[in-house]
Order: structure tokens, then C-alpha cells, then sequence
């Protein structure tokens, strides 16, 4: 192959998908067609997507997007627009540092916004980085002495990113109490506490629970204890009762989990498995045992 | 918040260790909160200090939080304190540029009293501008060099007490604390490998790291986890591993399966804990002698070898 | 009985080799040939599986080599070089698809052979279910439950201190491209065969956008996968399992700048580093707001989702492209790399990349997770504390040395 001329032909392309592209939007525009008559919410998102967030133009840019998102006259697309271009924005961080406190200011305000979108969007993005006034607003919604900003499993799932928060005895009980989404998402919220580990291991080995909630309690159990998750593991495994996609995601974390695979696998455990995969019918299980020979050998 | 503040502040100025004992990381306000608001509780402390009447050897704390914080509203709070002490003192305007540097890309606003907002680095800036004199040193310089501070005591640590305290190091291996102590002379530092804040557990362990791989000590390199519960030997071989630390018979990360509560006592240690962890920590690193004398010293002599050979020996003479 | 010695300059610990497009020297050796014979005609071409690499031949370092080249090797022993590349575009899907073979020119008789492997960072939507499959494993190893080495992947990328090392000026590219060197080459120490894909992320990418590959979030932003996934167990972070928005789906192509779009302003390539790095905001930051929400959305949590790591291979390949369309990979030419003046530590041309030049005095990080670079049998390139400019020359078109990486559609040009 000619590579210059593979290189000739690749600028010419360049120039003519260029010139094909949306050209890009200046933080003017944007502000100047908001600020219009007849604005279109579809129009103000591609305009938004067009912002280059260049070195001339960051800024003033910022600015804009700022004030979209803090504009309630606006529609919450192109407000969650803005937000998601603030976010980008956000990736460029020594720019965006002069605009940091406002914007966190900007997030805690749209969290009790009237649109659910742009609510949970806020709350999102506060969480990721454990914002002590986001976290208060979801545990009194899910406490019932505030508003329920979001529904109380997306609440749960929020909370539990704070892992140095408050809200572990609120997640020990809706992971025994509650139903559904809520208790699945209490699970999870209790990834790392040491003290529910009973609770995993009676989960993870209870064929009357949902196969996910079995799934989050095993894992949640090779997280805090590969020892005790590796005899679960090994019941899971070898248990021809059990439900294959828990077989196939016991022998998958056999595989990838040293800690977990130095407690279960033996000469013995290999050759059962290997019979395991002659035997079953299930795709999933028979490439997860494809997985294990491939470290392990075949007994 | 500020009137929780107030409050708090008052009972401790009439305890034995004045109000600045409001600032322990143990104190029972701060036990059970999330990190979250412990330090908000701390950031309105601390602001709270900046005209209290009484404020005994706050400036250490000042200091520390200065030098470590990641938290905007400990800083402004810092940054209020902060100004009892100036225009006088340079080494406060030094570290008051570095966390108005460290909170340059993550400032937010905080409110410290009624109708009173301000970000930060706002706060820190308000500071600095009420020291006139010209800066001894510009934002990149040294920081003030770490020294045996005559602040730490030394003090004997509880035998009886530590004797109930059983370890286990990062291989699973259990260990009698005390035995460890009696062996030889020992640098202890307190950590736990979840800390968010990567100035304090994660620096005290790469700079043990350095010290363990270094060559012609005698003395233990210990560091022992706030989070026995959670800190599993596997999580400590890993934590240790990654940071540099090379582990063997006179360098371990420990956890305690018993007695961890006599060891907190023992050690005095400013530790709190919240409903999942713990929630705030200060920087905690000590040196034993074989007769059990031991003296709190100032983290960063980690950095050091140096200086902490002269602790231990000043220790050892102690005893 | 005649035989030729086929001599890479790299091996791995089980005597493999691996190319990229970048022409490596390897050295023929002639042997057994009796005495007084004079030198031995043969011809050096590939013999490729289907689907498999191919090989480019020439006798300097050059984009020009051949599929066949004709030698004469000396009878006495002394050695032949002969530079050996991929042929582009055709590279390998597994290891010893394609073999290096010396056959007597006259006769065809096979003298030699060394079974290899054309080893290039792949679009991830193109992966075979094998390639894929053997990525995926080699993640899940390396993230081993959130213990280990990948965590110190996940604690370079965090805010404070290390955000401005990443992010803070012109050393964002050349601090990715370590960072992305360093976990592909963890991935290779479990599996050699795994190079690091990329999502090409202004097309729809429906295979990597499923539950078989990257995984699919729910209506709880909780990504799913499918049954027996090598990623089910992955845990980054506290809890198990990845949370990712719903903002890319197998048919989005997201709301950001093309290709052209980023290597092109105003009809023409970027005339030089200073305005291509522009592409920070977007397309990079707005591919990682393309999802909507979860970890990959905030710079301190991106790691936490595996599809970072494809999501910024893509955006070192795009600074590769440029570099390969303007012609800029010497460090020493200011258009390839912005001055040094106005930037803070970290971001100037001979500044030394933290972490991998360990812990640094604030307002550096002080701390160093991971320690050095990790390194590659293949080449001792970039170092373990690579600069700045040491990133730049990836493929070794001005430097002597390259890295051992290049992309499916990112050809090696002298």
C-alpha cells in the first residue's frame, strides 16, 4: 500500500466530512438565539453540541451554558444539554476552576428542580462526588421528612456512593425489608459492610430469593471475604439444582479472583467442572468453564 | 449548624483541654456522622475559633488542615482561624497558598455564618490579605520543615492494657502487639486503606514504603488500621504493595482482631468513626522504645529517617 | 543440513514475538551450510491464516517494505538484517496467524520460520468474539475484584492534585498515552494476545454496546451483562457493579465533533499541537458526557467504568492520527508539542509524568500509585519514568525506540 497516498486521500476526506459537519457555534449564538423569539429547545441542544469548548472560546462558553441551565424558561432538554456541556466542560479542568463553585451551586439548586430529568441529573452529578447537601436531600426523601426528589431506589443507589456516609443502617433495613429495585439497590449499598456478610451468605445460598439478589449477595461476598464467598462459590458450582446463570457467574469469579480460586479450585474441583461442561446445556456456564480451563487446565 | 458550633465550642473552653479539644477527631460530636458532615462540623469549629476567646494551641490544627484538606469548607474555616495569627506569621501564609492552590480546581461556596457566603479560596484569599508583610516565599517554596516538636510528649504506653491487643500483619500471620514492641524500637503510623484523603493514610504508606526499602534499621516499621474490620490482611498486602512497601519481619501492615479499643486508648489516638467507617482522622505517627516510652511525632518526619532515628533515640533516653 | 536462525530483537518469557506496523530489525543467520559453499539465495515472506496478519519486508526502517523480499545469506555464518513490520492494514486476530518464513530461493525449501504476531490496538466494534473474549478476561484478572494493581489505575485519575496532572494543560494527551501504555501493558502480562481497543466514538458501536461486550444499562443506570461475563464480578469502587447512563445505546451515534471535526479547523488540518489539543473539551469531555450520567461522567470517577479506557484509547488514536496526518512526531519540532512557557509542572516538554515518576513535593501529588511504568518485553521504550516528550514519537518514526502500540488505521510512515 502507498501510505502517502493513503495519507493524501486521507486529508482530502477530512476536508470534505468537514465541510459536510455542522459547522461550530460560538457561545454568542447560542446566547443570542436563547434569548429569541421563537427559540427551538431542539435547535439550542444542537447548538450546544456544536460548542467547541476551544482555548479562545471556553469561557465565554461556560458562561452560556451556565446560564442555560440555571434559565427556567428554557425546556429541561435543552437545559439537560447545557448540564451534560458543562460536564465536558468539567474535563478541562484548570479552565473550568474559576467556574466551579457556581456551578456546584447551580447543581444544588436544579436538585429540587420541578423537572424529575433535570432533578436527577443534579443529584447524578453531586453524588459522584459525595455532595453533603445532595446526600441530605435523598436520605430525607427516603426518610419521609423531606420530598422524594427521586424514586427510592435511584435514592438508595445515590446514597451508597458516599462510602463514608450515614445511610448504612437505612440500607441494612431495606435490604430485609424492602421489595424489588429498593431492595436490590440496599444490597448493593452494603457492598462493603463487613457486618451484613451472614446476610449475603444466607442470600446467595436461598433458592426461594430472585437470581439477582443471589447475584449481588455473592458478589458482595467475594468482595468483603473471599474465603467465606469461596464456599458458597463452591455449593453454587457443583450443585446441579442451582440456576445455571449463578453456576456460570460463580465459576466466572472463581476464575478472575485469585484469592477466591486458592480456596476452591483443586485437582478434584477442575474435573468436576470439566464434567460440568459436557454436561450442561447452558451457553453462559460452558463458556464461563471455557474461561476457567483456560487458566486452570482440565483437571 | 454554627449555633451546634457555638455550643460545642463553649462546653470544651471549660474542659481541661480548652476549646481547640472541640477539634479532636474522637470527640463525641463528631461520632457517627458521615465524613461529609463531620466536616462541615468541623469547617463552622474552626470558623467559630477565629473570635472565641479562649483558643489554646489551635495553631497546629490551623496548620494540619491547611496542609491536608481537601475539604472547601474545613479550609474556609482553617483560613477564619487563621486570622488570629496573622499579620505575624510567614509559615501560615506559606501553607495558606498551597491549599489555595489545592482548592483552585474544586472551590465551592460556603456559608460559615448568617448571610455570609463565600467560596473557599475566597475565604483564604480574605486571609492573606490581612498579612501586610511581604510573602517570605512564593507558593511553590518549601513549606516549614517538620521538627521535634516539644508540644509531644512522651508518655508510657498501658502494658496491661496493650497486652489484650492481638494483630494479624498483611499475610494473615497473628502477632501479639506487645511482642512486636518489646523486640526492638518501633515507628508506628495509624492508617486505613479506604481514607479518601491521598495527604494522609497513602503518603504515610509510600513513605513508609521508602524507609522499608532502605537498608540498616533496626527498628520496626509498623503501620496499624483504624478499619481492622474492613482492612483484611488481603487488603493491606495490596495497599502496602502499591505504594512500594516492602513487607518482612520488621516491617508490616497490621489490623487488630482484639483490643483495638485498648489500643486506641493507649495511643490517645484522634480517630472518629461514622456509621460505615471512619469519618475523620488526623495524621497519627508515634515512636516506641522497647520499654514501651513512646512519643507522638509530626507525620511528615516520615520523610525523614533522620529525624526519626534522633525521636527514637530521644525516646529510648527518655525511658 | 542447511537452516536459517530467525532473531528478533524482543522476545516474551515464552518466546513470542510481536510487531505492530512499525518495522522491527531481525537478524537471518545462515547455518549448517557445508564448507567453502558460497552465500545462499532465499526469500523472506509471510505465510498468513485467514483473517490473520501480514508482513512487510525491506532492508531499512521504512513504511515501504514488500510481502516477499529476496536475501543472499552469507554461508559463513555472519548475520543478515532485515526490517519486518505489518503489512498495513492486516493485522492478527490471535498469536502465530501469521508466521515469518526463510525458504531457499531456489527450491522453496524452508530454511526458518518464527510464528508472531501483528499486535495493534483495534476498533472494539470490529473485535472478533475471540479478541473481545480474551480482552474481557484479561480486565477482569487485572481488576481482580477492586484489590490489586487496577486500583492504582483507578487512584492516578482522581481529583486534587492528580486531576491537574491529567487534565491541567497541554500534557493531557502525553499523560494518557503513559497511563493507556501502562494498563495495556498489565493487560499483556496476563494475556500477551490483548492489545487495548478503542470506541470510535462518533459512529454507533453495536457490538461493543452490548451485553456481551461493554454491557447495557438498565432503567437504574446499573450496566448489565450478559450470563457468565467475564465483568459480572467487577467492582471498582466500594460496591460491585458499574453505573453508567443511558446516553449511548447500540444505534447512538453521539452529539459530538466527528474525526474531521477534530483533526480539521476551518478546511485544513490543525497546523499544530496548540489548537489540536483543543479536542480536551470536545470531543473528549463531551464522549464522556455522551452516556448522561454515572462514574464515566466526573473526571475522579471515570476509571471506574471500563469503557474509559476504550473511550480514551479512541482519543489517543485521534492525537496519533494527527500526528501521522501532519507529519508531526519529533518531539524537537514545536509544532508537535506546545512550548514550554505559561503551563504548570506536568504539562512543559521535559517535565517528568507523575506517577510514574514517583511522589513529588505538593503542590505536585505527593503520593505515587503504581511506582513506575510497566514494562514490555517488546522494547524498553518509553522508560519507567517517561517525560513528556517521551510520549510523543510513540511509533519510533524520529526515535531510534518505539513502544510497541499503534492503531488498525494509524499507519507507520519514515
Amino acid at each position: 500500500m502507498d501510505i502517502e497516498a493513503l495519507r493524501q486521500q486521507y486529508l482530502q476526506q477530512l476536508q470534505t466530512e468537514e465541510a459536510a459537519a455542522p459547522p461550530p457555534v460560538t457561545p454568542e449564538a447560542v446566547a443570542q438565539y436563547v434569548a429569541s423569539d421563537g427559540r427551538d429547545d431542539v435547535k439550542i441542544c444542537q447548538m450546544i453540541a456544536s460548542l467547541p469548548l476551544d482555548r479562545e472560546t471556553f469561557e465565554t462558553s461556560v458562561r452560556a451554558l451556565l446560564d442555560i441551565a440555571a434559565d427556567k424558561s428554557v425546556g429541561a432538554v435543552a437545559r439537560l444539554a447545557a448540564l451534560r456541556q458543562l460536564g465536558s466542560a468539567e474535563f478541562r479542568a484548570a479552565r473550568f476552576g474559576p467556574f466551579h463553585a457556581e456551578y456546584i451551586d447551580l447543581l444544588r439548586t436544579l436538585a429540587t428542580d420541578e423537572d424529575v430529568e433535570v432533578r436527577t441529573a443534579a443529584l447524578e452529578r453531586l453524588t459522584l462526588t459525595a455532595d453533603p447537601h445532595a446526600l441530605k436531600l435523598l436520605s430525607d426523601g427516603l426518610q419521609k421528612v423531606g420530598d422524594a426528589l427521586v424514586p427510592a431506589a435511584k435514592a438508595v443507589q445515590l446514597l451508597a456512593r458516599d462510602d463514608h456516609g450515614s445511610a448504612l443502617p437505612i440500607f441494612r433495613t431495606l435490604a430485609t425489608e424492602a421489595k424489588g429495585q429498593v431492595r436490590e439497590e440496599a444490597l448493593r449499598a452494603l457492598a462493603t459492610d463487613v457486618k451484613s456478610a451472614p446476610l449475603f451468605e444466607r442470600l446467595a445460598a436461598n433458592k426461594d430469593e430472585k437470581t439477582a439478589l443471589r447475584h449481588i449477595a455473592a458478589v458482595n461476598l467475594k468482595n468483603i471475604s473471599p474465603p467465606r464467598f469461596a464456599k458458597v462459590a463452591r455449593k453454587l458450582v457443583l450443585d446441579e439444582n442451582e440456576d445455571d446463570k449463578l453456576r456460570a457467574a460463580a465459576v466466572s469469579a472463581i476464575t478472575h479472583t485469585p484469592a477466591v480460586a486458592e480456596k476452591v479450585v483443586t485437582r478434584r474441583f477442575a474435573t468436576a467442572v470439566k464434567k460440568l461442561r459436557a454436561t450442561t446445556r447452558s451457553g453462559a456456564l460452558k463458556s464461563s468453564i471455557g474461561r476457567f480451563s483456560k487458566v486452570f487446565g482440565e483437571g | 449548624m454554627l449555633a451546634d458550633a457555638e455550643r460545642i465550642l463553649r462546653r470544651a473552653a471549660g474542659g481541661p483541654g480548652g476549646a481547640v479539644a472541640a477539634l479532636r477527631h474522637d470527640a463525641p460530636h463528631f461520632r457517627g456522622l458521615s465524613s461529609g458532615d463531620a466536616e462541615q462540623l468541623r469547617g463552622h469549629l474552626l470558623a467559630g475559633m477565629e473570635r472565641h476567646p479562649e483558643a489554646r494551641d489551635l495553631r497546629p490544627h490551623i496548620a494540619e488542615e491547611l496542609r491536608t484538606s481537601l475539604s472547601p469548607v474545613v479550609l474556609a474555616g482553617a483560613a477564619r482561624a487563621a486570622r488570629r495569627f496573622v499579620p505575624a506569621d510567614h509559615d501560615l501564609r506559606g501553607l495558606l497558598r498551597v491549599a489555595a492552590e489545592r482548592i483552585r480546581i474544586r472551590d465551592e461556596r460556603v456559608t460559615l455564618g448568617v448571610g455570609e457566603t463565600r467560596t473557599a479560596g475566597e475565604e483564604i484569599e480574605a486571609t492573606l490579605a490581612l498579612v501586610t508583610d511581604p510573602p517570605p516565599r512564593c507558593c511553590g517554596g518549601p513549606l516549614p520543615r517538620p521538627g521535634l516538636d516539644s508540644a509531644h510528649a512522651a508518655f508510657d504506653l498501658d502494658e496491661r492494657a496493650l497486652l489484650r491487643a492481638r494483630v494479624e500483619d498483611q499475610s494473615g500471620r497473628p502477632l501479639e502487639l506487645i511482642s512486636l514492641l518489646r523486640a526492638r524500637r518501633s515507628v508506628i503510623a495509624f492508617f486505613y486503606t479506604r481514607c479518601m484523603n491521598p495527604s494522609k493514610c497513602s503518603l504515610a504508606i509510600t513513605r513508609l514504603g521508602a524507609i522499608s526499602r532502605g537498608a540498616g534499621k533496626d527498628w520496626n516499621l509498623l503501620a496499624i488500621s483504624y478499619d481492622g474490620v474492613f482492612d483484611t490482611p488481603a487488603q493491606l498486602s495490596a495497599y502496602g504493595i502499591e505504594r512500594g512497601f516492602r513487607f518482612g519481619e520488621r516491617s508490616r501492615l497490621l489490623r487488630c482482631r482484639a483490643g483495638w479499643c485498648e489500643v486506641r486508648r493507649a495511643f490517645d489516638l484522634r480517630v472518629g468513626y461514622g456509621r460505615a467507617t471512619v469519618n475523620e482522622h488526623a495524621r497519627e505517627v508515634f515512636v516506641v522504645g522497647r520499654a514501651l516510652r513512646a512519643m507522638a511525632v509530626d507525620a511528615d518526619l516520615l520523610a525523614s529517617c533522620g529525624a526519626l532515628e534522633r525521636a527514637l533515640r530521644k525516646v529510648e533516653e527518655e525511658a | 543440513m542447511v537452516n536459517v536462525s530467525v532473531k528478533f530483537p524482543s522476545y516474551d518469557s515464552q518466546g513470542r514475538a510481536f510487531v505492530t506496523w512499525r518495522p522491527v530489525e531481525v537478524k537471518l543467520t545462515l547455518a549448517g551450510a557445508p564448507a567453502g559453499a558460497s552465500n545462499v539465495p532465499v526469500t523472506v515472506s509471510a505465510k498468513s491464516s485467514a483473517g490473520g496478519g501480514a508482513l512487510a519486508f525491506a532492508t531499512t526502517l521504512t513504511h515501504l517494505g514488500t510481502p516477499s523480499i529476496n536475501l543472499n545469506l552469507p554461508a559463513n555464518g555472519a548475520p543478515v538484517s532485515v526490517w519486518v513490520g505489518g503489512l498495513y492494514p492486516k493485522a492478527s486476530a490471535s498469536y502465530g496467524d501469521v508466521v515469518l518464513e526463510v525458504r531457499a530461493a531456489a527450491g522453496n525449501q524452508l530454511l526458518g520460520s518464527q510464528a508472531l504476531m501483528v499486535r495493534v490496538r483495534k476498533n472494539a466494534d470490529d473485535l472478533t468474539a475471540a479478541e473481545r473474549d480474551r480482552f474481557l478476561s484479561a480486565l477482569a484478572t487485572l481488576n481482580g475484584s477492586g484489590t490489586g494493581r487496577y486500583t492504582s489505575f483507578r487512584d492516578m485519575h482522581v481529583g486534587g492534585p492528580p486531576d491537574l496532572e491529567a487534565h491541567g494543560g497541554p500534557g493531557f494527551l502525553p499523560w494518557h498515552r503513559a497511563y493507556l501504555l501502562d494498563f495495556e501493558r498489565e493487560l499483556q502480562a496476563i494475556d500477551a494476545s490483548v492489545s487495548l481497543p478503542y470506541w470510535r466514538f462518533d459512529k454507533a458501536a453495536p457490538n461493543l454496546f452490548s451485553r456481551a461486550f461493554i454491557g447495557l444499562p438498565d432503567s437504574l443506570n446499573r450496566v448489565q451483562f450478559s450470563a457468565g461475563h467475564p465483568l459480572l464480578g467487577w467492582v471498582a469502587f466500594g460496591a460491585a457493579g458499574i453505573q453508567r447512563g443511558r446516553g449511548v445505546g447500540p444505534t447512538t451515534v453521539p452529539a459530538l465533533f466527528s474525526e474531521a471535526q477534530t483533526l480539521n479547523t476551518g478546511g485544513s488540518l490543525h497546523a499544530s499541537y496548540s489548537t489540536f489539543r483543543n479536542m480536551q473539551g470536545n470531543p473528549h469531555g463531551s464522549a464522556h458526557m455522551s452516556h448522561g450520567s454515572g462514574w464515566i461522567t466526573s473526571p475522579p470517577t471515570a476509571p471506574r467504568d471500563p469503557v474509559f479506557f476504550l473511550l480514551h484509547c479512541n482519543v489517543d488514536r485521534l492525537w496519533a492520527k494527527w500526528q501521522w496526518a501532519a507529519k508531526l512526531h519529533d518531539p524537537a519540532d514545536p509544532r508537535s508539542f506546545t512550548p514550554a512557557a505559561g503551563f504548570p509542572p506536568g504539562h512543559r516538554l521535559n517535565d517528568a509524568l507523575w506517577p510514574w515518576c514517583g511522589p513529588l513535593a505538593a503542590p505536585r501529588p505527593t503520593t505515587a500509585p503504581g511506582g513506575t511504568l510497566a514494562a514490555s518485553p517488546m522494547t524498553a521504550a518509553p522508560g519507567l519514568s517517561p517525560k513528556c516528550r517521551d510520549m510523543i514519537d510513540y511509533l519510533g518514526t524520529v526515535a531510534a525506540a518505539h513502544q510497541a502500540f499503534a492503531y488498525d488505521d494509524v499507519p507507520f510512515q519514515k
